[in-house]
């Protein structure tokens, strides 16, 4: 075991090798390149020529590339061109609010996960487990960005009960608590409508799981009651899938996602990305796809492993 | 020979006094302001820098012109220089083009020292040391234009150039770029150490313009805050957040919720923000800036942009008018040479006339062609010996205006028989194939500010750095050397009506600029200038009746 | 504790009562296929059977809401809404649907290479699709967007290309798992080549886990359009989809432009759900596929 997974953190380790590399190519090889984004209408050729040397892109390709591992091993992971800021620096200040928000649509959607999800175990054949189970199947077939619209559009534009974009009130010099509450409350709300939905239904299957298994029936034959039944055994055990699941939705946690952030203008590590991949600022780009890649491959690595624990069938190197 | 320049003693006298204001309300303090980038002028972004060397973009720049007062300012709706606004208080050329001696007028840095002619001559060895990594490299001519840079006393100080130009070209382009820098300040960095610290607001303490920046959030808003020892016009707010938005659609939605007290509104939805509760309407007079279609002279597979009738023809088949009326509904203006008509103080006699070489003329446009020797081909298309009139026409993304113009464009030439294909392409993309003089573009939609004094020499050289098609014409350039080397405004009138004829780019129509704001923040149209210069000290505020 | 799915009085005798009773039986993958067919109709057929021109712009009508002259209202330019949603459906499904088949073919050929080879091939490939897996689509398509036109074809192959990882995963995994077991050992004993095993029997027993897999794949390919649509890399204008008609409406959702949001957006949903509910309703059918 111990040797299987140090075998699959080494060739994981390739992975990201191979993801960096790819990325570091592709991100290269894009016609055009930060200084174009830097110099817009001013970009003449030789000023760019002129940036080019100073940013130190006219280095051979493969030289960049080498420079690039060698900044990360001395624990430097560059300076944005386009910023002005070290990107540790800038990839710190997003990620702070990708993580609020990411994490309170975490723990609110697991909230109700599991209180949805025991109706639906508990519930299950009878008509309160059917709606939920329907609501389910619907909520999760929703686009985010449609979802996003729809709350905004009902929220902010009808009911002007919240703010559709931002992250605080600009206007007070200290802005309150309250005023990042009230901008994170729709996005949060998008983000945990959809979660919900795929939580709470692995969450409900667990649960029907459990309830149907020999301590449970022994349990209530020797007259336990059955609430102590559910919050005392039951949840317990559906519980641990349910972590696997939060715990593979890690990377998603840290990079967000794109479209929410931009429609709703949250400077989050999703909606930096987007706009270092489209100005080509390739320090920041690259520094965040090493942190997508590895987060994503340990999350593999933790499905792998999750699975190969319960289905002895599957071959492993 | 003492010839003062006359252009410029006359200027002083017109300009001076700002204009009064039909409503005066008493200037409340109108508390935080809150606006995105770019209103007034374009779409918002990011600010990135607040250096006034290293500034390339419209928003960098308005930013740092806030930080640091300009050598000269130049009003760029009337064309004309505003000395309240000007470090300098007199510029005199003893021999007409060579030499320039410039006074200072008393003038402070914000820690109390005195802005000195050491100051500007800080600056010029900066630029210098910058190189082609310098923003403003090449306008004006500067910095190798300059033979000499002499500082006579602490207020006045001579620039000798290598020869002979035309004032008022030099000084509206070359002499603006040599503004007062903090040498106390600065002086200790190297250039690698200032590019790296654009945006650190600690690097910028020591001002003399009119704010100081408190705080930058990269990707999010600047903060700034009234200069206390600034001596000019006074602010009638207590700070000013820039706030970054990457759609116009943001800035719309936050000047609805209140969270932005101005936004552009974008013309296509003219109808839809006529009566919004509680927010006014501005209509900006026209900018210094045209559209344009950017032709390449070099690229074999359009052969016919080379020859002028063909170009010609092209303007003649576009009828902006209808541009104007349908797109920009009504507020926009047709533009038929490299000269704006607003304001019209380098327009020559026949373009104030409105006498055009070209316009809308479908019937002359389709004699032109014939006359290029081009005929109908089986498919329509206008063809001779075999080459078709068509080419491909690049777009920039999610430009709805500019779609809008492509689609008028493409239908006016298709009815004389010239096929344009439309590709839309990414900002970084299409600068990147027009800087390559070997890159497969054909044409590109573009737009060109014309700032200061509007000569063509970067757009339309032989070989400058603004000519991306490659343009190149003897007679061209012999124009733009007179207008930039001999005296008074008959060398620029001549080069603009030849541009006007020759169409080196198919000059095009420009929408006017739509300012939403709250209801109570007044003197919003005076805000920004034809260039995008802002002017804090005209926006006041009367109380509200609710604030949110 | 079993649960009851067939009414315990058994089939009804009547053709028609037995006819209900199957279709609620099937309740999910019944409504999944009729919504999809509905999708099918307005994405192929409705466009053809709608005479206005959804690009043709009428500004004195701009930004209206729903009338009779315009049944879905106008956009910002007076473009047709009704129009322009059935010709975004048109483009969204010709681009879409394609792709999930590349992405089909491509995953199952890439997963049975990985699954049927050698132990070294199979780790290296594995690897790489780890890499793959791990890569920001946005970034793959900023970049492909730089090189080529985003026309249908191009987009096509960018997005079955992008979609095949997680496929060719599960495919890989079958393919490890069903290796062992005796009939393809048989069938190796008689000297069937890989190819031929992989051919005549792992796809068969693998096929209700690749149909259901399919359909699914077919919902992510409409949304992975729709998402690029919205942030402009996916269908190019002038032509649009409903991911960017979404886009469109949001910036300027300031002016309450229900008519413009909704539609699109539901039909994206409703694509995604059809797609949902019958790779729902095949797994409730087909059990697990084993």
């Amino acid at each position: 075991m111990i040797r299987m997974i140090t075998t699959r953190l080494a060739s994981s380790s390739l992975s990201i090798v191979i993801l960096v590399t790819l990325v570091f190519v592709m991100a290269h090889l894009t016609p055009g390149g930060p200084a174009y984004s830097i110099l817009g209408m001013k970009a003449t050729a030789s000023s760019v020529a002129q940036l080019n040397a100073r940013l130190g892109l006219d280095a051979p390709l493969w030289k960049q590339y080498a420079i690039w591992w060698w900044h990360l091993l001395h624990g430097q992971l560059g300076y944005s061109y386009l910023l002005n800021r070290p990107v540790g620096q800038l990839l710190w200040q997003y990620e702070r609010n990708t993580l609020v928000f990411y994490i309170s649509a975490i723990v609110i959607s697991t909230a109700l996960s599991i209180g949805l999800g025991l109706l639906q175990g508990v519930y299950y054949g009878r008509w309160p487990a059917k709606l939920i189970g329907a609501l389910q199947l619907g909520f999760y077939a929703l686009p985010p960005f449609f979802v996003a619209a729809m709350l905004v559009l009902w929220f902010a534009v009808q009911l002007p009960l919240f703010p559709a974009s931002g992250i605080t009130d600009l206007r007070a010099v200290h802005p309150s608590i309250g005023s990042y509450i009230a901008h994170l409350a729709l996005p949060v709300t998008t983000i945990t409508l959809l979660t919900v939905a795929s939580l709470s239904r692995y969450f409900g299957e667990a649960v029907r799981e459990e309830l149907g298994k020999d301590y449970v029936r022994t349990a209530m034959a020797k007259g336990v009651r059955f609430p102590s039944i559910l919050f005392g055994h039951v949840l317990r055990n559906a519980l641990r899938p349910l972590v696997t699941m939060i715990g593979l939705s890690f990377p998603y946690i840290f990079t967000g996602g794109v479209i929410v952030e931009s429609v709703f203008n949250y400077p989050g590590l999703g909606w930096l990305m987007w706009r270092s991949a489209l100005s080509q600022d390739y320090p920041v780009l690259i520094a965040i796809v090493l942190i997508i890649g590895l987060l994503t491959v340990l999350g593999n690595l933790l499905a792998d492993l999750v699975n190969g624990l319960l289905d002895p069938r599957a071959s492993y190197e | 020979m003492h010839r003062t320049l006359k252009f410029v003693v006359l200027a002083a006298a017109l300009a001076g006094a700002p204009a009064a204001h039909a409503d005066m309300p008493a200037p409340d303090n109108c508390g935080t302001i809150v606006i995105p980038t770019g209103v007034g002028v374009a779409s918002s972004d990011d600010i990135t820098s607040m250096n006034p060397l290293l500034v390339t973009s419209l928003y960098n720049q308005q930013a740092a012109s806030l930080l640091y007062q300009p050598l000269i300012w130049l009003n760029a709706s009337t064309a004309q220089i505003d000395w309240s606004r000007s470090i300098a208080n007199a510029i005199t050329t003893p021999d007409n083009g060579t030499t320039y001696d410039v006074t200072l007028r008393p003038w402070r840095w914000s820690d109390g020292a005195p802005v000195t002619t050491a100051d500007v001559a800080y600056t010029f060895r900066l630029i210098k040391a910058f190189g082609t990594t310098y923003a403003g490299y090449g306008a004006g001519g500067m910095p190798d234009i300059v033979k000499s840079l002499e500082i006579i006393s602490p207020a006045q100080f001579r620039v000798v150039l290598t020869h002979q130009v035309n004032p008022t070209w030099f000084i509206y382009n070359g002499l603006s770029q040599l503004q007062p820098l903090p040498e106390h300040s600065w002086g200790k960095y190297t250039t690698d150490q200032i590019f790296q610290a654009q945006s650190s607001p600690s690097f910028f303490k020591i001002v003399d313009g009119p704010m100081q920046a408190v705080r930058l959030d990269i990707g999010l808003d600047l903060v700034l805050v009234p200069n206390p020892a600034y001596d000019g016009q006074k602010l009638h707010f207590d700070r000013l957040i820039f706030k970054f938005l990457d759609s116009a659609g943001a800035a719309l939605q936050g000047v609805e919720a209140g969270d932005l007290d101005m936004a552009n509104a974008p013309l296509s939805l003219w109808g839809a923000v006529q009566h919004l509760p509680g927010l006014k309407l501005t209509i900006l007079p026209p900018g210094n800036s045209y559209n344009e279609i950017v032709l390449n002279f070099r690229n074999k597979k359009v052969p016919f942009f080379r020859d002028a009738r063909v170009r010609q023809a092209m303007a003649d088949a576009i009828d902006q008018a209808t541009m104007v009326r349908l797109i920009d509904h009504g507020l926009g203006v047709e533009i038929y040479g490299p000269i704006v008509p607003m304001p019209p103080t380098f327009l020559s006699p026949e373009m104030k006339a409105g006498r055009y070489p070209v316009g809308y003329d479908p019937a002359r446009a389709r004699a032109l062609l014939r006359e290029a020797g081009y005929s109908p081909g089986p498919d329509g298309i206008m063809q001779k010996d075999g080459e078709k009139l068509s080419f491909t026409y690049l777009l920039l993304t999610g430009d709805a205006l500019n779609q809008q113009i492509a689609e008028v464009t493409q239908a006016g030439l298709a009815k004389i028989g010239i096929q344009m294909k439309v590709r839309e392409i990414e900002f970084n993309q299409m600068l990147a194939l027009l800087n390559n003089p070997t890159a497969d573009w054909q044409a590109a939609a573009l737009g060109e500010s014309t700032g200061g004094y509007p000569s063509g020499e970067d757009l339309f050289g032989t070989g400058s750095a603004m000519n991306q098609g490659g343009y190149s014409d003897p007679e061209m350039d012999r124009l733009i050397k007179e207008s930039t080397e001999t005296p008074g405004l008959s060398g620029l009138y001549a080069y603009e009506n030849y541009a006007s004829a020759q169409q080196p780019v198919i000059f095009l129509e420009r929408e006017q600029a739509l300012v939403l704001s709250r209801a109570n923040i007044h003197g919003v149209r005076a805000f920004v200038d034809a260039a995008g210069n802002y002017y804090p000290d005209r926006l006041t505020c009367t109380a509200e009746g609710t604030k949110s | 504790m079993s649960e009851q799915i067939i009414p315990a009085q058994g089939l009804p005798a009547a053709p028609l009562g037995r006819w209900v009773a199957w279709v609620t039986q099937r309740s999910t993958l019944v409504a999944g296929l009729a919504i999809a067919g509905l999708i099918l109709f307005i994405g192929f057929v409705a466009p053809f059977l709608y005479p206005p021109d959804p690009f043709a712009i009428h500004p004195d009508h701009a930004l209206q809401a729903p009338s009779w002259a315009f049944p879905l209202g106008t956009d910002e330019l007076g473009r047709d809404e009704l129009a322009l949603l059935l010709s975004g459906g048109f483009a969204t499904l010709v681009v879409a649907l394609p792709a999930a088949a590349v992405a089909f073919v491509v995953g199952i050929a890439y997963g049975l290479t990985a699954g049927l080879g050698p132990a070294w091939a199979d780790r290296v490939m594995m690897r790489l699709l780890d890499a793959i897996l791990a890569l920001p689509s946005l970034v793959i398509l900023i970049f492909f967007a730089s090189l080529v036109t985003l026309n249908n074809t191009s987009l096509i192959l960018l997005l079955g290309l992008i979609s095949w990882p997680g496929l060719a995963r599960l495919v890989r995994n079958e393919t490890r798992a069903q290796r062992g077991r005796d009939f393809v050992l048989a069938a190796e004993q008689l000297g069937g080549g890989r190819f031929y095993i992989a051919r005549m029997h792992l796809v068969r027993v693998m096929a209700p886990v690749l149909v259901v897999n399919g359909t699914f794949m077919i919902g992510d390919s409409i949304f992975a359009l729709s998402a690029l649509s919205f942030l402009g890399l996916g269908v190019q204008p002038p032509q649009v989809s409903w991911g960017s008609l979404l886009e469109s409406a949001l910036d300027i959702i300031a002016l309450d432009p229900w008519w413009l949001i909704l539609p699109p957006g539901l039909l994206v949903f409703g694509a995604l759900l059809a797609a949902s509910l019958t790779g729902q309703g095949l797994l409730q059918r087909w059990g697990n596929g084993r």
